[in-house]
C-alpha cells in the first residue's frame, strides 16, 4: 500500500497533533495545526487511509518540508 | 490549437493552502496617512514578470502563493504563468515550466507543492488579470484589516474568481519566457540593500553597534509574515539610557511616521516593516531596506531563512530601483 507523507510547508511550532498512529483518517482533515507566521495553519491530508506514523507532538518546532504524518493508502 | 469557452473566464480555487492572496501593484496608494497600507505583493519582482509574460499590465491583480500547497482549476481556458519560488507545480501530475507561459485547459488542474529548497512566495499570473472590486483603488487584499483582494481573505477552497478579458490572442501568449539573466536566484542567505536612517548613529545606537549589524547575519523568526519580517533579537548599544518622554526603553521615540522597508527596532528585536504594516509608531527605525531591494525579503522563509544587510546610498538606492525596472522592461520574450 502506498505511503504518503504530509509535510510541513513552513517552519513553525507543532500546537496541535489531531492524529494518532493506526487512526483512518479522510482527506482533506488536518492532522496537524502549526503555528507561524503569527497565525495557526492547519496542515491536511490529500489522501484518505489509515496514519502510519506521528513524527511529531504538540511544541516540537519543524522546518519547512519536515514529514508531520505518514498516510497509508 | 482550438480555444474553448463561452463562458466567462474563471478559476476554481480546490485548495488554498497557506495563504494565497490576491494582490495587485503598487497597491493600495495615498491611504498610508490613515494607516492603510499599501498592501500589494511581497516580491513584487517576480509578481510583475509573472504579469508580463501572460500580456497583462504588470501591476494587474494575480495571486500571491505563501508557503505554498495552493491547487486550482481553470474553468475556461486560462494562459498562466507561475513565477518567484520554485513550489513543483504540476498539472495532472506533470511538472510545469517556471518563468513561462503556457495553457491550462478548461478543467484542468495546476497544483503548487512546497517551497522546499529556496524562496516562499510563488506568483500565478492570469492573462486577463484577476477580478475582483476594487476597494479605494486597489484589488490587493489586506486580510489583517479584513478587506480588499477576494472577500478581505486568503483564499479558500470553493472560491471562484473572475478572469478579466485578455486583449490579446491566447495562442500568442503561450510559451512566453524570462530571459535567463531577469530570472532572480533566492538564497537561503539573502542580501539586502539598505540606506541607513532615519534613527540611527550617533544619536540612537553607537556607531560600532551600527556597523555590527550591517555585518552581522540575521536569521528570521518563524513568525514573519506581510506585516513585518521579525529577526532574531541581538543586544544592542544603545546611545540613550531611555526613551526620554517616549518611553522607558532607548527605542522608544515619540511617535512617527514609518516606510515600507524601515527597520524598526522594538525593544531589542529588529523587524522590516512590509507591505501590511503600521505607518507610524513609537520605535526606532534604524535603516530602509530600499525599494530596488525588498522583493528580496518577501521570499525569505520564516524560521528558514537569513538575512544581511548592505548599506547603500540614497544614488545606489535609486541606481537599484533603476535596474530592476529594465529587467522588468527587458525580462520577457
Amino acid at each position: 500500500m502506498p505511503s504518503t507523507d504530509v509535510v510541513a510547508p513552513t517552519a513553525g511550532l507543532v500546537v496541535q497533533v489531531n492524529v494518532t498512529e493506526g487512526q483512518s483518517v479522510q482527506a482533506g482533515e488536518a492532522v496537524v495545526v502549526v503555528q507561524s507566521m503569527k497565525t495557526e495553519i492547519s496542515i491536511t491530508t490529500d489522501v484518505a487511509g489509515k496514519v502510519n506514523k506521528v513524527h511529531v507532538k504538540k511544541d516540537d518546532e519543524v522546518n519547512i518540508g519536515q514529514v508531520l504524518v505518514e498516510i497509508e493508502s | 490549437m482550438t480555444i474553448q469557452g463561452t463562458q466567462a473566464p474563471s478559476l476554481e480555487v480546490l485548495k488554498g493552502g497557506v495563504e494565497a492572496t490576491v494582490q495587485d501593484y503598487p497597491g493600495r496608494l495615498g491611504y498610508w496617512d490613515i494607516g492603510i497600507p499599501p498592501s500589494g505583493p511581497l516580491d513584487d519582482y517576480s509578481f510583475r514578470l509573472a504579469n508580463r509574460l501572460v500580456g497583462n499590465r504588470p501591476g494587474d491583480a494575480a495571486l500571491e502563493v505563501a508557503a505554498g500547497l495552493f491547487s486550482m482549476r481553470a474553468k475556461t481556458d486560462l494562459v498562466v504563468a507561475v513565477t518567484g519560488a520554485e513550489m513543483q507545480s504540476t498539472m495532472g501530475g506533470k511538472q510545469v515550466p517556471m518563468w513561462e507561459s503556457f495553457l491550462v485547459k478548461q478543467g484542468e488542474d495546476l497544483t503548487l507543492g512546497i517551497a522546499k529548497t529556496s524562496g516562499f512566495r510563488a506568483y500565478v499570473a492570469v492573462a486577463g488579470g484577476i477580478q475582483v472590486p476594487d476597494y479605494l483603488g486597489s484589488k490587493s487584499t489586506f486580510a489583517a484589516g479584513g478587506f480588499g483582494g477576494f472577500q478581505g481573505r486568503a483564499l479558500k477552497a470553493g472560491d471562484e474568481l473572475e478572469i478579466g478579458k485578455s486583449e490579446q490572442e491566447k495562442a500568442g501568449l503561450i510559451g512566453r519566457k524570462v530571459v535567463e539573466n531577469a530570472v532572480p536566484r533566492f538564497n537561503q542567505t539573502l542580501e539586502v540593500e539598505a540606506t541607513v536612517g532615519p534613527q540611527a548613529a550617533p544619536e540612537f545606537i553607537k556607531e560600532e553597534d551600527l556597523a555590527a549589524f550591517f555585518s552581522e547575519v540575521h536569521k528570521i523568526d518563524r513568525n514573519a509574515n506581510r506585516l513585518g519580517y521579525r529577526l532574531t533579537p541581538r543586544q544592542w548599544k544603545w546611545a540613550r539610557s531611555d526613551g526620554g518622554v517616549a518611553g522607558k526603553h532607548p527605542s522608544n521615540i515619540i511617535d512617527n511616521g514609518y516606510t515600507v522597508g524601515s527597520v524598526n527596532v522594538s525593544g531589542d528585536q529588529p523587524i522590516i516593516l512590509m507591505r501590511d504594516g503600521p505607518s507610524a509608531g513609537g520605535f526606532v527605525c534604524l535603516c530602509c531596506v530600499v525599494t530596488g531591494s525588498l522583493w528580496k525579503v518577501g521570499q525569505a522563509a520564516p524560521g528558514r531563512d537569513q538575512v544581511k544587510f548592505k548599506k547603500v546610498s540614497y544614488d545606489e538606492a535609486i541606481e537599484l530601483r533603476r535596474k530592476l525596472e529594465k529587467n522588468l522592461e527587458t525580462g520577457v520574450k
